[in-house]
């Protein structure tokens, strides 16, 4: 990245405060938050509006118990979402993954449908399932499948052809073959697939629990959006963004134990 | 070319089988016909729907909010794009900014959008921008990044200017980069303004659907996915299409 | 199956007085492609007894590589039969054939150690058993201290080593190698064949060596078949008489020389 012709003026002036780029970017951040802080509170923006962070906090604890019981329900639902995503996107990405034709017919479909806005059906599952836990499921399931299908099939798919005539010559048959040759292969990929997934369930649940709802995270940040109770829909969204943050965590721990014989990561275990 | 047909085939086959199979479900008594409305049913529907004024004035709602959020997120998202990635102290400071924040599941934040823009036209464009111009910033930054650093070196070496550096090599370079961005964006725009129609609104296709369903009007409900469905799917398939026109190169 | 070491056979079996190892009778082999068929192998009859280590050379794309897979029982030939010990070779058959591929095709996520016990593990031979002589053999294709390192922590070479270990952990009577030096350099090429012929002495497997070097398929072999160029035919099988251990000062010899040139002028007026 020399690249001489691109002097900034941004860069210039940087280099006469001597301001290292990461420097830079945490004071813009911490600016944006005393800013959040400070207007609110100095009544340029309306508390309503904008509730200033310590407050959402403040706020926010002081009812931690109704946050906690709705987080576990939401968490719940998330989990038995996670389970059939995960497990049928990933079976069914290993059956279009291995067959050719299946690939070349079936994945275009499912990338189309991946494109869709696919909250427009989040109506159809209410009618059917009715506002409880059964219809979040079955809608981020849904949500959360397409990438688990499209990157467990596009794994298999890149699996080094050598290394399947290689155990084929060693006589290897269809559960070795998969075992040892084709599900390692197409781990990381299937991993990085499993975070995508991940976080789109759990943006479904949510999204469905402040659609209609009754329990869960969503449904606290709705009714307290209602009620004008603005510090608790920020402390609910703050919420949110922790249990998103921390499933994605755990999975790129999982993506890194996946792929640790690889070149790239393998220096740390050394 | 045999091969390209027997796919087309198979897949005009699967998505016509998947129609059929709702059709019988429906008619057989499997799943009740009121939840679930045969296409026989749910398709003349749609054409119905797409006659009635009311409903043509919601979809033109919904239309305008989702075209002006794209034609503020675009030049928006580049122009961000290309400053991260031609300026590497930018760069440095803030594309792990972009990056999270691209990460972070963004509908949440929607009631944070009602309470600073309110319910009507104005918030759902911005929320259409604010989900739409994350994906772009980072698709621009990847763009420009994957400009080949050899062709630069010769075009200079052959005298070239700075324009003529752009045009001939990064434009083209980048341009399927970038439109697949705006792809992503896109899908971001549409779910995202949908969303927010259907959560609290007085107008738009998302509205329309939220009513439908608490009011188990079923054929209308499916009729209305299904023309949302295919609206999408016209302008996903229509950016890809230019995708790989101007991608062309990238397979020879 | 045997899990120990066979032991080394010090005689050269002749030739003649046994049953060949390797028969190939009248294979002839089509392939289809966008513009048509393509006749790749014609007519091709080898019998190769056991013991012996012989070269297969000729022009780019006559279908040595291809022959070799059909020996292997990984491509069925459009005619023609494969047979190996006096049974047909109908598909992969691990316990009579074994194969080393020109990229080492190894496990990425798999240590060396692993990698040369795989064909065991296949076979379910238990850990502690199938390792020991794992790594016995990466002693001998000299990987001492490497055991426990993935493949990308390994040069091309070391990893071909692993991938003729492997091959000889898998132990079958015949082993076939498909340009197995192919993505080496010169020199680190000129010292794997020498390990390979140390340890080919010690097991005396019978090997078919797919290659483009004719330095390195004189070196070798005991005898070199030149196959022509498409549709490959066997052309001659020259016979190369130099005595064993082969050492490098032999490749100045005139006797060397006029074996090259023999093969050389075979495939030069092929292409």
């Amino acid at each position: 990245m020399s690249n001489a012709t691109a002097a900034a003026p941004a860069r210039a002036s940087a280099e006469r405060w001597r301001l290292s780029p990461v420097t830079l970017r945490w004071l813009c951040l911490a600016a944006l938050v005393a800013v959040w802080e400070v207007a609110p509170r100095a009544g340029w923006v309306p508390q309503v509006i904008l509730a200033p962070p310590s407050a959402a906090l403040v706020e926010g604890l002081a009812e931690w118990d109704f946050f906690a019981s709705a987080l576990a329900f939401t968490f719940g639902e998330i989990l038995a979402s996670l389970i059939f995503a995960y497990g049928l996107g990933g079976l069914l990405g290993l059956v279009i993954g291995l067959s050719p034709f299946g690939r070349r017919a079936a994945l275009p479909l499912v990338s189309s449908i991946y494109a869709l806005p696919l909250i427009v059906i989040y109506p159809v599952m209410t009618a059917w399932f009715g506002i409880g836990p059964a219809s979040k499921i079955w809608f981020a399931s849904l949500y959360g499948i397409f990438p688990v299908i499209l990157a467990t099939a596009a794994g298999v798919q890149l699996v080094d052809r050598k290394l399947i005539t290689m155990a084929r010559a060693q006589g290897a048959s269809f559960w070795p073959m998969m075992t040892e040759v084709i599900i390692p292969a197409a781990l990381p990929a299937v991993v990085s697939g499993l975070r995508v997934g991940g976080a789109l369930v759990t943006v479904g649940v949510v999204v469905a629990e402040m659609l209609a709802s009754t329990d869960g995270i969503g449904f606290l940040i709705t009714q307290n959006r209602t009620m004008f109770r603005t510090p608790q829909v920020y402390f609910g969204i703050l919420l949110v963004l922790v249990l998103a943050g921390g499933l994605d965590t755990l999975i790129s721990r999982l993506e890194r134990r996946a792929s640790r014989w690889r070149p790239l990561q393998d220096s740390s275990h050394e | 070319m045999r091969a390209d047909r027997m796919v087309l085939l198979a897949q005009a086959a699967v998505v016509l089988g998947l129609f059929l199979a709702w059709e019988a479900v429906s008619r057989l008594g499997l799943a009740d016909p009121r939840l679930l409305p045969p296409p026989s049913l749910v398709l003349p529907k749609a054409a119905e729907l797409l006659g009635d004024a009311t409903f043509r004035g919601h979809l033109w709602i919904t239309i305008k909010e989702v075209a002006l959020a794209v034609v503020i997120a675009a030049p928006l998202g580049v122009g961000i794009g290309l400053a991260l990635a031609e300026s590497p102290y930018l760069g440095r400071a803030f594309k792990p900014f972009f990056h999270f924040v691209a990460a972070v599941p963004k509908s949440v934040f929607l009631p944070v959008f009602i309470l600073l823009f309110g319910i009507g036209f104005g918030q759902k464009v911005a929320f259409g921008v604010f989900q739409a111009l994350f994906v772009l910033v980072i698709a621009t930054a990847a763009a420009v990044a994957a400009v080949p650093d050899e062709l630069v070196r010769l075009a200079r070496a052959n005298g070239a200017t700075r324009r003529q550096i752009w045009v001939e090599i990064h434009w083209n370079a980048m341009l399927p980069l970038i439109l697949e961005g705006l792809r992503l964006g896109m899908i971001f725009n549409i779910a995202g303004v949908i969303f927010a129609e259907m959560y609290v609104s007085r107008a738009g296709l998302g509205q329309r659907f939220s009513t439908w369903g608490e009011s188990f009007r079923m054929p209308e409900l499916f009729a209305g996915v299904l023309i949302a469905a295919a609206l999408s799917i016209i302008v996903n398939e229509t950016l890809r299409a230019l995708e790989r026109r101007a991608g062309a190169w990238r397979t020879g | 199956m045997s899990l120990h070491l066979a032991e080394p056979r010090h005689t050269m079996p002749a030739p003649e007085a046994q049953r060949p190892e390797i028969e190939v009778r009248g294979i002839t082999h089509r392939y289809e492609t966008g513009r048509g068929q393509i006749l790749a192998l014609r007519d091709i009859n080898l019998s190769i007894a056991p013991g012996r280590f012989v070269g297969l050379v000729g022009p780019s794309g006559c279908g040595k590589s291809s022959l070799l897979m059909m020996m292997a029982g990984l491509v069925r030939p459009s005619e023609g039969q494969v047979s190996v010990r006096g049974a047909p070779v109908t598909g992969p058959a691990p316990e009579r054939i074994g194969v080393v591929f020109q990229e080492a095709s190894l496990l990425p996520w798999r240590t060396a150690l692993e990698n040369v016990a795989f064909p065991l593990k296949l076979r379910g031979v238990p850990r502690a058993e199938r390792e020991a002589r794992a790594e016995q053999l990466l002693h001998l294709v000299g990987l001492k201290g490497f055991e426990n390192r993935h493949p990308h922590e390994l040069s091309g070479g070391m990893k071909q080593r692993v991938a003729i270990a492997r091959g000889f952990c898998q132990d079958p009577p015949v082993l076939l190698m498909d340009e197995p030096f192919a993505a080496l350099d010169e020199q680190t090429r000129m010292t794997l064949g020498d390990e390979l012929l140390r340890i080919w002495d010690q097991y005396r497997k019978t090997v078919v060596f797919v290659t483009h070097g004719l330095t390195e398929a004189v070196y070798l072999c005991d005898e070199v078949v030149v196959l022509s160029g498409r549709p490959g035919e066997v052309l001659a099988r020259i016979e190369i008489d130099l005595p064993r251990p082969r050492t490098w000062e032999m490749m100045a010899t005139e006797h060397f020389g006029r074996l090259r040139e023999q093969i050389w002028s075979l495939i030069r007026r092929q292409s």
